[in-house]
C-alpha cells in the first residue's frame, strides 16, 4: 500500500531540487562571474562554492516538506475517490475496527486512482525567470564594465594600433669567434658583444610594424644595413676593434648605443723554465746544455718555433759573435708548450772565454697574421781560465800587484823620519832611511823603464824580485791582501781619486809573460793610463823624455842620500823629482771635450755686483696635464647640477677629449656610450649619473692644493691671544 | 559640584521624596488587612533610597585614590607591552609598534596631559629632536639592544681638489666586519676593518672641485652589507698661501718641496743660504715684520734658524703671534741652541735624533723621520700615519701656529712613484699651519636630514639656499644664536643644496630622512641619556585622586532595582 504511493513524495521532492536549482544556478553564476572581475579566480571560487552551498541547503530545506502528513493531506485534496480518508491507508490494518477496517479496504481498491495522480508542485516559473534575467544583467556588467586603469587601456595594451612607429621585438646575435680561436659559436639575446677579435657578428632583429629598412650605424664606420628574411631583420660583419652601434630604422625611436667589445688576442708570453738565472756558467766536464722555455698564449702556441743562438769568440774588445737559428717544436697542449733543445757545446764552438746566448721566438696561431714575440735571452758563460798555477793546484794564491811608494809618499815618509829622528836610534833610523831609499829605487827603476833603461840587477837585486804581475815570484807572495790597490797608480795622479779596484775599467793586463822591457805599450797599459791611442801617443815626445830623465836623475840622488841615511839631504831631490814627474805628467794629459751643460752667459754688467734685480727663478716644466682646463671636469660638474638652472653639459667637447685621450681612458667606450645616451635622452637622469660615475674613473687626481683653516670668530681670537 | 551633577542630584532627590510619599501615602490609604508586614514598608523605603543614592554614583563616581603610577612613554623602537598598574602609557609619533598605547603628537603633549604620574620612563631607542625638551619629573631611560651599524660619524671638512680628506667614525655592536670607502664610480678607495666599538678613519681623495658624494659602507664578517651612509664632500678651489721656504742648505727635500708648491699653485719663495751671504734660489726677502706679514707660511729648518739674527727672530716670533704659520723642520742632529730655541717656542724636542722608518700607508710609502716629537706635552698631533704615528705637531702660539716637521726625506715619496702621498703630506701640513683663509661658509652640525630642521651656523648676510629643483628659499638668520648667526632651515627632499650668504657658496647635502639609521638612534640615546640625568627631581609624589569606575555602581543599581521589582510584585498575603 505505502510502496504503491512512495514515487508520490520522491517525484515531488526531485521537482522541489530541481525548481531550487533553476533558480539558484543563474546567480551562482552572475556571482562568481562578478567576483570574477572583482577579486579574479580566487573570488570566483569562493562565492561559488558558497553559493552552491546555499542553494544546495535551500533544496534540502524545500524537501523536507514532504512527508506523510503531506501526502495525506495532498491525497486528500487531489483524490475525491479517497473521501478524505487517506489516513487510514497508512495505519496498520491490525489496529484498525470495524467501520475503519472496512473503509480501509474500500480504499484499497481505489489506490491505483491515487497512485496515477501527479502531486509534484509546479515550477515557480517567475523566480525562475526572475533569476535567469538579473544573472544575466549582472553577467553583462561584469563583462562590460570599464576596467580601474581607465576606459580602453586594457584595449590598447592588447592590440597596438595598426600605425604605431615600429619598435624592437626581438633580437639574436649569433656570434662565431675565430677559427683558430677554437671556441665555439654561441648565441645571445642581448646586444652588447663581447667577443674575441676578429668574431662574424650575426644579427637577427624581430620588428612590430615591420619597417622599411634597417641599418645598424657604427658612428665613425660604414653603417650595416639590415636584409629582410621572412620576419626577421638580418645582417653580419666581422669586427677587429671594440665599437658602438646603433640600431636605426625608419619611424624607430632613437635607440641606445650598443657596444661591441672585442678583446684582442695577446701576444704569447715566453718563460725560461730553465736555467733559472739568466746567466750560468759552464761546469767543469758540461758537454751539452739544455736550455727550456716554456710559451704561453690565451688561443695557442705555433707547434714550431725559432731558438736563436749567439756564440760569441775572443775577449776584451776582440769579440766575434756567430749566429744561427734553430727550429724547435714544442710539447705540451696548444695553449702551453714547452720547448727545448739540447745544445752540444763543442759543436756549437763555444770555447773558453766564450758566451752561448739562446733566445727563443715563438709565434701565436692568431690569422691572418701570427704575433711573434722574442722571449728573453740566456746566457752560457765558459768563464776564462784561470792563471797557470803547475804543482800547486790548491794552492794557488792570487798574483797580486805590485805595491811600492810614491815619490809624494816617499816625501812625506821622509819628513816623518825626520821628525822621528831624536826618538829614534841611530841604527833604527839608519834602516828606515834604507828602506825608503830602496822605495825610491824601485820607483826610479818603473820610471827607467820608460825611458828604455836596464833592469838592475836582473831579478836578483836588493828589492827587485817582488811579486808582481808581470814576472810571478811565487817563492815571495806578498802577504798584502787585495787592498791598498791605489798605490800602483801612483805614476797617474797622486790626488787623482781613481779606485783601481780588481774590476774597473782599466785593465792591467794581468798574467803578462817575459820581460817587459821596450813593450812600451804593455807598461802604459800596465801602469799608466792610455787615455791616447797609439797614434796620437805624446808619452814619447822629446820634452817629456828629458822631463823624466831629468826626474829619473833626481831621484837617484834622492835614494842615494836615502841609502846613506842623510834624509835631509834627500828631500830637496825628492821635491825636484816629484815636480818634474808632475811636469811629464801634465804635459802627456790630454783634455777631451766633454758634453758639458748649457750654461746662460754671465753678464758682466751683473757681476760681482750683488744686483738680484729682474733676476725670476725659472718656472719648472709641467709634469702633470692641467686637469681643470680639461673639458671631462666641466662636464663632470655641469653633470652634478639639477634643476632648471642646471647648465647642460658640453658634450660636444667631451666627445672631442675622450677620442683625443681614449688610450689613456679606463673604458672609453663605455663613456662614449654614455655620452651619446644622455645627448639622446637629456631627461634621463640615471644616464646622467653614470656617466658622472664614468667620468669620475677618467679624472686625473691634480696635485693636491691647500685648504687653509678657517679664521677664528673674536672670542676665539681673545682666547688665542691670552694664551701664553 | 558642576551643573549636570547639581540637576541630576535634584532630580533624584525630588524622584525619591515623590516616591517615597507615594508609598507613604498609599499605605495609609491601605486597609489594614491589606497594609502588610511593616518590614515591607520600610524595606521598599530603604531600598528606593539605596537604589537613588546609587544612581547618583553610578552616574558621578567617586574619586579613588591610586598608588603614584609612571608614565610610560613609548619612542621609536620601543616594544608593545601591558601596562603595569597605575601606569600610564603613551606613544610618540615615531612608536610603530604601540598597541593599547595612547597616542600623543609629542612628549610635551604627553607631559601635560598627564601631570599626575611622578615618574617618566623613556622606551625605545630615545627621543626625536622636537621631543628633546627638559624633563620635569624623575626619568629613566631604558633603550633596546645598541645599534649595530655607524653610531658616530665626522665628515670631512671642505678639501682643495686633489686633497685627501678623511673620514671617520665608529661601529657600534657589530661584533668584526669591514668599513669601505667608496668613490662615485663605486670603486673601494680605503677600507679598514673594524670590530664592536672601534673607531675608524678612513680617507679618499676629491679630483675636481665641486660636490661629490662618497660612499661608507659597512660589512659584517660574511661580507653583507649591514649600513651604508652617503658621505658629502665638497671641493673647492683654494685660495693659495704664500709660502717662504728658508733652507740652511740646498737638498732634495727643499727641491721637491718646490716641485709640489708650482704643481700645487702654491706662491713658493725658497731661499737657500750657503753661509758666508751666498745665497741660491729665489731673490731674499728681509726678515721684517712688515714682509713676514705677506707671508702665511714659513718654512725653515734647523741650520738657517741657527744663522737668524736676533732682529730677525723678533720679527718671526711677531709675525707668528699675528698669524703666520711656522714650521721647523730639523735637516739632522739639533744642537742645543736650537733645541733651547724651539722649546721656547712651545715645542720641545726630545733627546734622540736618530732616524726612524716609518710607513705611511701601503707600498712604497716608507719615510724617514727624526724621533724628536716628546711623547708628552709636544702640542697637537698632525698627519697622523696609518698606525697613529705622528708625523708632526703644532701648537697655537698668538693667533698663529708652529709645527715641527720630522720627515726627513718625504722627497723619497716622489722618487718611488707617489707623488701624490708627497703632495698629501706637505698639503695636510700646509693647510693646518699656514695663515687663517677666508671664513668657512656657512656650517652645518652632523648630518642635514630631510624633515628635520637644519641649523645654518656662521651665516653673515641675509641667506638663501638653492633647493634641487631650483628654487629659492630665504632662512631668517638670528643673530644672537649659537655659535654664530644661525639659521632654521627645514629641508624637504634629499638631495644638494647651494647655501649663498653674500658672495660666499656651499654645498649643503641634505640625506634621505632614514640615512644612517643606527647614527640617528645613537644620538636619540645619548640625547635622551643626557636629558634623563638633568631631568627635574622631586620627592615622590603622594596617592592621587582619580576617577573611580561607575560599574560596580551600576551593578549595585541593578541588584537593589531588582530587589525592588521582586518586592513590590510580591503581592502581600491576603
Amino acid at each position: 500500500m505505502i510502496a504503491a504511493l512512495a514515487h508520490l513524495p520522491r517525484a515531488a521532492r526531485l521537482r522541489v531540487v530541481l525548481d531550487t536549482l533553476a533558480i539558484g544556478a543563474p546567480a551562482v553564476l552572475a556571482g562568481g562571474v562578478a567576483a570574477w572581475r572583482v577579486a579574479g579566480p580566487l573570488g570566483t571560487l569562493a562565492v561559488g562554492a558558497a553559493g552552491l552551498g546555499a542553494t544546495a541547503w535551500t533544496a534540502w530545506k524545500r524537501t523536507q516538506r514532504f512527508d506523510r502528513t503531506w501526502l495525506t493531506a495532498a491525497l486528500d485534496a487531489q483524490a475525491p475517490g479517497l473521501e478524505d480518508s487517506s489516513d487510514l491507508l497508512f495505519a496498520p490494518p491490525e489496529t484498525l475496527t470495524g467501520l475503519a477496517a472496512l473503509q480501509q479496504a474500500r480504499l484499497r481498491e481505489r489506490l491505483k486512482e491515487a497512485a496515477a495522480l501527479d502531486l509534484r508542485p509546479a515550477w515557480s516559473r517567475r523566480a525562475i525567470a526572475a533569476s535567469v534575467t538579473v544573472s544575466a544583467i549582472v553577467i553583462a556588467a561584469a563583462a562590460l564594465w570599464p576596467a580601474p586603469g581607465g576606459p580602453g587601456s586594457r584595449h590598447a595594451a592588447d592590440a597596438p594600433a595598426p600605425l604605431a612607429a615600429p619598435h624592437l621585438t626581438g633580437a639574436r646575435l649569433r656570434i662565431t669567434p675565430p677559427a683558430y680561436t677554437g671556441q665555439r659559436a654561441f648565441e645571445q639575446s642581448s646586444l652588447d658583444v663581447r667577443a674575441p677579435a676578429g668574431s662574424q657578428v650575426a644579427w637577427s632583429l624581430g620588428f612590430l610594424p615591420h619597417p622599411d629598412a634597417a641599418t645598424l650605424t657604427l658612428p665613425g664606420e660604414i653603417a650595416l644595413s639590415l636584409r629582410r628574411e621572412g620576419g626577421r631583420w638580418t645582417g653580419a660583419r666581422a669586427f677587429e676593434r671594440s665599437a658602438l652601434y646603433r640600431i636605426e630604422a625608419p619611424g624607430l625611436p632613437r635607440q641606445r648605443l650598443h657596444r661591441l667589445e672585442m678583446i684582442p688576442d695577446t701576444a704569447p708570453v715566453v718563460r725560461v723554465v730553465t736555467p733559472t738565472t739568466a746567466l750560468s756558467f759552464v761546469e767543469p766536464g758540461q758537454a751539452r746544455w739544455t736550455p727550456v722555455f716554456e710559451a704561453r698564449d690565451d688561443y695557442g702556441v705555433a707547434a714550431t718555433a725559432t731558438l736563436k743562438i749567439t756564440v760569441t769568440k775572443g775577449e776584451g774588445e776582440n769579440i766575434t759573435t756567430t749566429e744561427r737559428t734553430v727550429p724547435v717544436t714544442g710539447q705540451g697542449e696548444a695553449r702551453r708548450k714547452r720547448f727545448s733543445l739540447s745544445l752540444d757545446l763543442a759543436r756549437e764552438g763555444l770555447t773558453r772565454g766564450g758566451d752561448l746566448i739562446v733566445q727563443l721566438i715563438v709565434r701565436d696561431n692568431r690569422q691572418p697574421a701570427a704575433q711573434t714575440v722574442e722571449g728573453p735571452s740566456v746566457i752560457l758563460r765558459w768563464p776564462t781560465a784561470p792563471p797557470p798555477v803547475d804543482g800547486l793546484e790548491g794552492m794557488a794564491r792570487k798574483i797580486l800587484p805590485v805595491y811600492f811608494r810614491s815619490q809624494r809618499q816617499i816625501i812625506i815618509d821622509a819628513e816623518a823620519l825626520l821628525a822621528r829622528k831624536a826618538r829614534l836610534s841611530a841604527d833604527k833610523f839608519m834602516d828606515s832611511a834604507n828602506g825608503l831609499g830602496e822605495d825610491q829605487a824601485q820607483l826610479r827603476l818603473r820610471y827607467g823603464q820608460f825611458m828604455g833603461e836596464e833592469a838592475e840587477g836582473g831579478g836578483g837585486g836588493v828589492g827587485l824580485a817582488l811579486p808582481t804581475s808581470d814576472a810571478p815570484a811565487l817563492d815571495l807572495p806578498t802577504n798584502d791582501g787585495p787592498a791598498a790597490p791605489a798605490a800602483k797608480a801612483e805614476t797617474h795622479d797622486d790626488h787623482h781619486d781613481h779606485d783601481h779596484g780588481p774590476g774597473d775599467g782599466h785593465d792591467h793586463g794581468e798574467a803578462e809573460e817575459g820581460s817587459p822591457l821596450g813593450d812600451m805599450d804593455k807598461l802604459l797599459a800596465q801602469f799608466g793610463h792610455a787615455h791616447d791611442t797609439g797614434d796620437a801617443a805624446t808619452l814619447f815626445s822629446p820634452s817629456t823624455r828629458a822631463t823624466l830623465a831629468q826626474a829619473l836623475d833626481a831621484m837617484w840622488d834622492s835614494e842615494r842620500a836615502l841609502r846613506q841615511g842623510q834624509v835631509k839631504a834627500a828631500l830637496p831631490h825628492a821635491n825636484r823629482a816629484l815636480v818634474l814627474l808632475k811636469t811629464a805628467q801634465q804635459a802627456t794629459r790630454i783634455y777631451l771635450a766633454r758634453t758639458p751643460p748649457k750654461l746662460p752667459p754671465i753678464d758682466l754688467s751683473r757681476r760681482m755686483s750683488g744686483k738680484r734685480d729682474g733676476i725670476v727663478s725659472g718656472r719648472l716644466a709641467p709634469l702633470v696635464r692641467d686637469p681643470a682646463d680639461s673639458p671631462a671636469v666641466e662636464a663632470w660638474r655641469a653633470l652634478g647640477q639639477t634643476g632648471p638652472a642646471a647648465a647642460p653639459p658640453n658634450l660636444d667637447a667631451l666627445t672631442r677629449w675622450v677620442g683625443a685621450n681614449a688610450a689613456r681612458l679606463p673604458d672609453a667606450l663605455s663613456i662614449s656610450a654614455a655620452i651619446d645616451t644622455v645627448r639622446n635622452e637629456p631627461q634621463c637622469q640615471d644616464c646622467r649619473r653614470k656617466l658622472r660615475a664614468l667620468l669620475w674613473t677618467a679624472l686625473e687626481r691634480p696635485t693636491p692644493g691647500v685648504q687653509r683653516r678657517a679664521p677664528v670668530d673674536p672670542r676665539g681670537r681673545l682666547y688665542l691671544d691670552a694664551l701664553r | 559640584m558642576t551643573g549636570p551633577s547639581l540637576l541630576a542630584l535634584a532630580v533624584i532627590v525630588g524622584a525619591l521624596v515623590v516616591s517615597l510619599t507615594r508609598l507613604a501615602l498609599r499605605r495609609r490609604a491601605a486597609a489594614a488587612a491589606e497594609r502588610g508586614p511593616t518590614w515591607r514598608f520600610v524595606a521598599l523605603a530603604g531600598l528606593q533610597i539605596a537604589a537613588g543614592a546609587l544612581l547618583w554614583l553610578t552616574l558621578f563616581p567617586p574619586q579613588v585614590l591610586t598608588a603614584p603610577g609612571r608614565l610610560v612613554v613609548l619612542t621609536d623602537g620601543a616594544a608593545a607591552r601591558l601596562p603595569a598598574a597605575g601606569d600610564v602609557v603613551v606613544a610618540l609619533p615615531e612608536a610603530t609598534r604601540a598597541a593599547g598605547a595612547i597616542r600623543v603628537p609629542d612628549l610635551a603633549t604627553a607631559l601635560r596631559l598627564y601631570p599626575e604620574p611622578g615618574r617618566l620612563r623613556i622606551e625605545g631607542h630615545g627621543l626625536s629632536p622636537r621631543d628633546r625638551i627638559p624633563l620635569d619629573r624623575t626619568a629613566t631611560f631604558a633603550p633596546p639592544a645598541p645599534p649595530k651599524g655607524i653610531i658616530a660619524l665626522a665628515l670631512p671638512a671642505p678639501v682643495a681638489p686633489g686633497a685627501r680628506f678623511t673620514v671617520g667614525g665608529e661601529i657600534g655592536a657589530l661584533q668584526a666586519g669591514v668599513v669601505e670607502l667608496l668613490d662615485p664610480a663605486g670603486a673601494v678607495v680605503d677600507k679598514a676593518e673594524v670590530k664592536a666599538g672601534a673607531r675608524f678613519s678612513l680617507s679618499g681623495a676629491a679630483r675636481a672641485a665641486g660636490p661629490v658624494l662618497f660612499d661608507l659602507r659597512l660589512r659584517d664578517a660574511a661580507g653583507r652589507q649591514v649600513e651604508h651612509v652617503e658621505i658629502p664632500v665638497e671641493a673647492r678651489a683654494p685660495i693659495s698661501p704664500r709660502v717662504l721656504v728658508l733652507a740652511g742648505a740646498p737638498s732634495a727635500e727643499t727641491k721637491y718641496l718646490r716641485r709640489w708648491a708650482q704643481d700645487a699653485g702654491i706662491a713658493l719663495n725658497l731661499e737657500v743660504s750657503l753661509g758666508g751671504g751666498v745665497q741660491l734660489g729665489d731673490a731674499p726677502v728681509a726678515l721684517t715684520r712688515a714682509t713676514l706679514d705677506a707671508v702665511d707660511l714659513m718654512v725653515i729648518d734647523d741650520r738657517r734658524w741657527e744663522a737668524l739674527s736676533r732682529p730677525e727672530r723678533a720679527a718671526i716670533d711677531g709675525a707668528v703671534r699675528g698669524g703666520m704659520g711656522l714650521v721647523l723642520r730639523p735637516s739632522g742632529p739639533l744642537s742645543d741652541a736650537v733645541r733651547r730655541d724651539w722649546a721656547s717656542l712651545g715645542l720641545p724636542t726630545a733627546e734622540t735624533d736618530s732616524l726612524r722608518p716609518v710607513r705611511l700607508n701601503g707600498p712604497n710609502s716608507d719615510v724617514n723621520r727624526y724621533d724628536i716629537l716628546p711623547t708628552t706635552s709636544g702640542g697637537v698631533q698632525l698627519v697622523v700615519t696609518k698606525d697613529g704615528q705622528p708625523l708632526a705637531a703644532w701648537r697655537a702660539r698668538g693667533q698663529g701656529r708652529v709645527a715641527l716637521w720630522t720627515v726627513a726625506d718625504s722627497y723619497a715619496l716622489v722618487l718611488t712613484g707617489r707623488a701624490d702621498r708627497h703632495g698629501e703630506l706637505w698639503s695636510e701640513l700646509v693647510s693646518a699651519i699656514a695663515r687663517p683663509g677666508e671664513a668657512a661658509g656657512v656650517q652645518v652640525e652632523g648630518l642635514a636630514r630631510a624633515g628635520q630642521r637644519v641649523a645654518l651656523c656662521g651665516a653673515k648676510e641675509r641667506l638663501a639656499v638653492i633647493e634641487p629643483d631650483g628654487a629659492t628659499r630665504r632662512p631668517l638668520v638670528d643673530p644672537r644664536a649659537t655659535p654664530g648667526s644661525c639659521a632654521a632651515y627645514w629641508p624637504a627632499s634629499p638631495g644638494w643644496r647651494t647655501v649663498v650668504d653674500g658672495d660666499r657658496r656651499s654645498a649643503l647635502y641634505v640625506q634621505p630622512a632614514d640615512a644612517a639609521p643606527s647614527l640617528a638612534q645613537a644620538q636619540a640615546r645619548a640625547a635622551t641619556q643626557a636629558l634623563v640625568e638633568t631631568a627635574a627631581t622631586g620627592p615622590a609624589r603622594a596617592a592621587r585622586h582619580a576617577p573611580g569606575s561607575p560599574w560596580p555602581w551600576a551593578l549595585s543599581l541593578l541588584a537593589v532595582l531588582g530587589m525592588l521589582w521582586w518586592l513590590e510584585r510580591r503581592a502581600p498575603r491576603r
